[in-house]
Protein backbone atom coordinates (compact mmCIF):
# COMPACT_ATOMS: atom_id res chain seq x y z
CA UNK A 1 0.00 0.00 0.00
CA UNK A 2 1.08 3.48 -1.36
CA UNK A 3 2.50 5.37 2.26
CA UNK A 4 0.39 8.93 2.79
CA UNK A 5 2.34 11.82 2.54
CA UNK A 6 3.39 13.42 5.74
CA UNK A 7 3.99 16.62 6.83
CA UNK A 8 5.70 16.33 10.11
CA UNK A 9 9.49 15.67 10.35
CA UNK A 10 10.82 13.14 12.65
CA UNK A 11 10.36 14.83 16.28
CA UNK A 12 6.87 15.89 15.58
CA UNK A 13 5.75 12.68 14.41
CA UNK A 14 6.93 11.19 18.09
CA UNK A 15 5.14 14.08 19.99
CA UNK A 16 2.45 13.78 18.03
CA UNK A 17 2.57 9.66 18.58
CA UNK A 18 2.92 10.73 22.63
CA UNK A 19 -0.02 13.04 22.28
CA UNK A 20 -2.24 10.28 20.76
CA UNK A 21 -0.95 7.93 23.22
CA UNK A 22 -1.99 9.94 26.23
CA UNK A 23 -4.83 10.87 24.18
CA UNK A 24 -5.62 7.15 24.19
CA UNK A 25 -5.37 6.29 27.85
CA UNK A 26 -7.68 9.67 28.86
CA UNK A 27 -10.15 7.77 26.96
CA UNK A 28 -10.07 4.47 28.28
CA UNK A 29 -9.66 5.90 31.88
CA UNK A 30 -12.51 8.25 31.24
CA UNK A 31 -14.69 5.54 29.86
CA UNK A 32 -14.41 3.51 32.96
CA UNK A 33 -14.75 6.64 35.46
CA UNK A 34 -17.94 6.83 33.09
CA UNK A 35 -18.91 3.72 33.59
CA UNK A 36 -18.63 3.50 37.02
CA UNK A 37 -20.28 6.76 37.88
CA UNK A 38 -22.94 5.55 36.49
CA UNK A 39 -23.46 2.55 37.90
CA UNK A 40 -22.75 4.56 41.69
CA UNK A 41 -25.50 6.76 40.39
CA UNK A 42 -28.11 4.10 39.70
CA UNK A 43 -27.82 4.74 36.22
CA UNK A 44 -25.73 0.90 35.96
CA UNK A 45 -28.46 -0.75 33.79
CA UNK A 46 -27.03 -2.04 30.61
CA UNK A 47 -29.22 0.11 28.75
CA UNK A 48 -27.55 3.27 30.33
CA UNK A 49 -23.60 1.97 30.11
CA UNK A 50 -23.70 -0.33 26.55
CA UNK A 51 -22.46 2.25 24.07
CA UNK A 52 -19.78 2.93 26.79
CA UNK A 53 -19.18 -0.87 27.77
CA UNK A 54 -18.35 -1.57 23.67
CA UNK A 55 -15.92 1.25 23.25
CA UNK A 56 -14.10 -0.09 26.19
CA UNK A 57 -13.99 -3.17 25.69
CA UNK A 58 -13.28 -2.66 21.83
CA UNK A 59 -10.49 -0.42 23.36
CA UNK A 60 -8.95 -3.25 25.50
CA UNK A 61 -8.96 -5.93 23.49
CA UNK A 62 -7.07 -4.09 20.99
CA UNK A 63 -4.26 -3.07 23.15
CA UNK A 64 -4.36 -6.40 24.58
CA UNK A 65 -3.95 -8.66 21.24
CA UNK A 66 -1.66 -5.61 19.45
CA UNK A 67 0.82 -6.14 22.73
CA UNK A 68 0.32 -9.85 22.59
CA UNK A 69 0.97 -9.86 18.79
CA UNK A 70 4.02 -8.11 18.86
CA UNK A 71 5.35 -10.24 22.41
CA UNK A 72 4.94 -7.20 24.68
CA UNK A 73 3.97 -7.35 28.30
CA UNK A 74 3.89 -3.75 30.04
CA UNK A 75 6.75 -1.27 30.67
CA UNK A 76 6.89 -1.82 34.47
CA UNK A 77 5.19 -5.46 35.58
CA UNK A 78 6.81 -8.45 34.86
CA UNK A 79 4.15 -11.44 34.09
CA UNK A 80 4.39 -13.28 36.75
CA UNK A 81 2.50 -14.87 39.74
CA UNK A 82 2.84 -12.49 42.15
CA UNK A 83 2.29 -9.57 39.84
CA UNK A 84 -0.52 -11.22 38.62
CA UNK A 85 -1.72 -11.82 42.46
CA UNK A 86 -1.01 -8.08 42.91
CA UNK A 87 -3.21 -6.87 40.58
CA UNK A 88 -6.00 -9.34 41.04
CA UNK A 89 -6.24 -7.92 44.44
CA UNK A 90 -6.31 -4.46 43.02
CA UNK A 91 -9.04 -5.07 40.98
CA UNK A 92 -11.26 -7.05 43.20
CA UNK A 93 -10.73 -3.88 46.04
CA UNK A 94 -11.92 -1.25 43.51
CA UNK A 95 -15.13 -3.49 42.59
CA UNK A 96 -15.46 -4.25 46.22
CA UNK A 97 -15.64 -0.71 47.25
CA UNK A 98 -17.46 0.23 43.49
CA UNK A 99 -20.28 -2.61 44.83
CA UNK A 100 -20.32 -1.71 48.29
CA UNK A 101 -21.41 2.34 47.00
CA UNK A 102 -23.85 0.64 44.57
CA UNK A 103 -25.72 -1.36 46.98
CA UNK A 104 -25.38 1.53 49.86
CA UNK A 105 -27.41 3.68 47.25
CA UNK A 106 -29.81 1.03 46.41
CA UNK A 107 -30.25 1.50 50.45
CA UNK A 108 -29.47 -2.28 51.19
CA UNK A 109 -28.59 -2.96 54.97
CA UNK A 110 -24.82 -2.74 55.72
CA UNK A 111 -24.65 -6.21 56.19
CA UNK A 112 -26.00 -7.87 53.18
CA UNK A 113 -24.02 -4.91 51.79
CA UNK A 114 -20.95 -5.83 53.09
CA UNK A 115 -21.26 -9.55 52.38
CA UNK A 116 -22.48 -9.04 48.42
CA UNK A 117 -19.81 -6.35 47.73
CA UNK A 118 -17.34 -9.15 48.84
CA UNK A 119 -18.95 -11.53 46.68
CA UNK A 120 -18.15 -9.16 43.94
CA UNK A 121 -15.16 -8.67 45.21
CA UNK A 122 -14.10 -12.33 45.46
CA UNK A 123 -15.50 -12.86 41.71
CA UNK A 124 -13.93 -10.29 40.74
CA UNK A 125 -10.20 -11.36 42.01
CA UNK A 126 -11.12 -14.52 40.73
CA UNK A 127 -11.84 -13.70 37.06
CA UNK A 128 -8.98 -11.20 36.56
CA UNK A 129 -6.39 -13.59 37.92
CA UNK A 130 -7.52 -16.55 35.40
CA UNK A 131 -7.35 -13.85 32.95
CA UNK A 132 -4.05 -12.76 33.46
CA UNK A 133 -2.75 -16.22 33.80
CA UNK A 134 -4.06 -16.95 30.49
CA UNK A 135 -2.62 -14.23 29.13
CA UNK A 136 0.71 -14.41 30.45
CA UNK A 137 0.62 -18.08 29.23
CA UNK A 138 -0.61 -16.80 25.66
CA UNK A 139 2.30 -13.94 26.12
CA UNK A 140 5.16 -16.09 26.86
CA UNK A 141 4.25 -18.34 24.00
CA UNK A 142 4.47 -15.79 21.73
CA UNK A 143 7.79 -13.88 23.50
CA UNK A 144 9.46 -17.23 22.61
CA UNK A 145 8.06 -17.97 19.18
CA UNK A 146 9.33 -14.03 18.47
CA UNK A 147 12.65 -14.27 20.18
CA UNK A 148 13.05 -17.49 18.83
CA UNK A 149 12.18 -16.91 15.09
CA UNK A 150 15.01 -18.00 12.19
CA UNK A 151 17.22 -15.10 10.27
CA UNK A 152 15.99 -14.74 7.09
CA UNK A 153 18.75 -16.20 5.21
CA UNK A 154 19.52 -12.66 3.07
CA UNK A 155 19.67 -11.06 6.60
CA UNK A 156 22.85 -13.56 7.74
CA UNK B 1 23.25 17.77 26.81
CA UNK B 2 23.15 20.39 24.29
CA UNK B 3 24.99 19.66 20.99
CA UNK B 4 27.31 22.73 20.91
CA UNK B 5 29.45 21.12 18.09
CA UNK B 6 26.41 20.86 15.53
CA UNK B 7 25.41 24.83 16.84
CA UNK B 8 29.39 25.87 15.91
CA UNK B 9 29.14 23.53 12.83
CA UNK B 10 26.25 25.38 11.67
CA UNK B 11 27.59 28.61 12.69
CA UNK B 12 30.86 28.27 10.58
CA UNK B 13 28.53 27.53 7.47
CA UNK B 14 26.64 30.63 8.12
CA UNK B 15 23.36 28.82 8.46
CA UNK B 16 20.64 29.56 10.27
CA UNK B 17 18.61 26.70 12.05
CA UNK B 18 15.82 27.52 9.74
CA UNK B 19 18.33 27.16 6.28
CA UNK B 20 19.57 23.69 8.02
CA UNK B 21 16.01 23.05 8.65
CA UNK B 22 14.80 23.80 5.17
CA UNK B 23 17.96 22.01 3.73
CA UNK B 24 17.12 18.26 5.86
CA UNK B 25 13.79 18.79 4.94
CA UNK B 26 12.42 19.23 9.04
CA UNK B 27 11.20 21.98 10.76
CA UNK B 28 13.51 24.77 12.58
CA UNK B 29 11.88 23.76 16.22
CA UNK B 30 13.82 20.03 15.79
CA UNK B 31 16.89 21.69 14.45
CA UNK B 32 16.31 23.91 17.78
CA UNK B 33 15.39 20.80 19.87
CA UNK B 34 18.57 18.78 18.82
CA UNK B 35 20.78 21.75 19.61
CA UNK B 36 19.55 21.75 22.89
CA UNK B 37 19.17 18.27 23.44
CA UNK B 38 15.85 17.69 23.78
CA UNK B 39 15.58 15.53 21.04
CA UNK B 40 17.76 12.91 19.50
CA UNK B 41 17.73 12.80 16.05
CA UNK B 42 17.46 9.09 13.97
CA UNK B 43 20.49 7.97 12.50
CA UNK B 44 19.04 8.99 9.24
CA UNK B 45 18.31 12.44 10.15
CA UNK B 46 21.35 12.54 11.80
CA UNK B 47 23.31 11.46 8.35
CA UNK B 48 21.70 14.25 6.24
CA UNK B 49 22.78 17.01 8.98
CA UNK B 50 26.42 15.78 8.26
CA UNK B 51 26.16 15.82 4.35
CA UNK B 52 25.05 18.92 4.31
CA UNK B 53 27.52 20.23 6.75
CA UNK B 54 30.08 18.43 5.42
CA UNK B 55 30.93 16.68 8.76
CA UNK B 56 31.04 12.81 9.78
CA UNK B 57 28.64 11.25 12.43
CA UNK B 58 31.72 11.30 14.86
CA UNK B 59 32.13 15.06 14.74
CA UNK B 60 28.53 16.20 15.09
CA UNK B 61 27.26 13.42 17.33
CA UNK B 62 29.77 11.28 19.01
CA UNK B 63 29.01 11.57 22.53
CA UNK B 64 32.36 10.62 25.06
CA UNK B 65 32.26 8.48 27.80
CA UNK B 66 32.65 12.03 29.95
CA UNK B 67 29.54 13.38 27.93
CA UNK B 68 27.24 10.11 28.85
CA UNK B 69 28.13 9.62 32.62
CA UNK B 70 27.11 13.67 32.85
CA UNK B 71 23.83 12.63 30.89
CA UNK B 72 23.17 10.32 33.53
Amino acid sequence: MKKMKTNLDERQEQMLLKIECRGCWMAFWGLLAAIFIQMIIGRGEIQYILGEWIVFMALAFYLVISCMKNGIWDRHLKPNRKTNVISSLLAGAVTGVLYFLIYKNRGAKTDDNLWLALFMAVITFVLCFAALEISAIVYKKRSDRIENQEEPEDEK
Amino acid sequence: MKNLRLKSARAAFDMSQQELAQAVGVSRQTINAIEKGDYNPTIKLCRKICRVLGKNLDELFWEDDDDEENEN
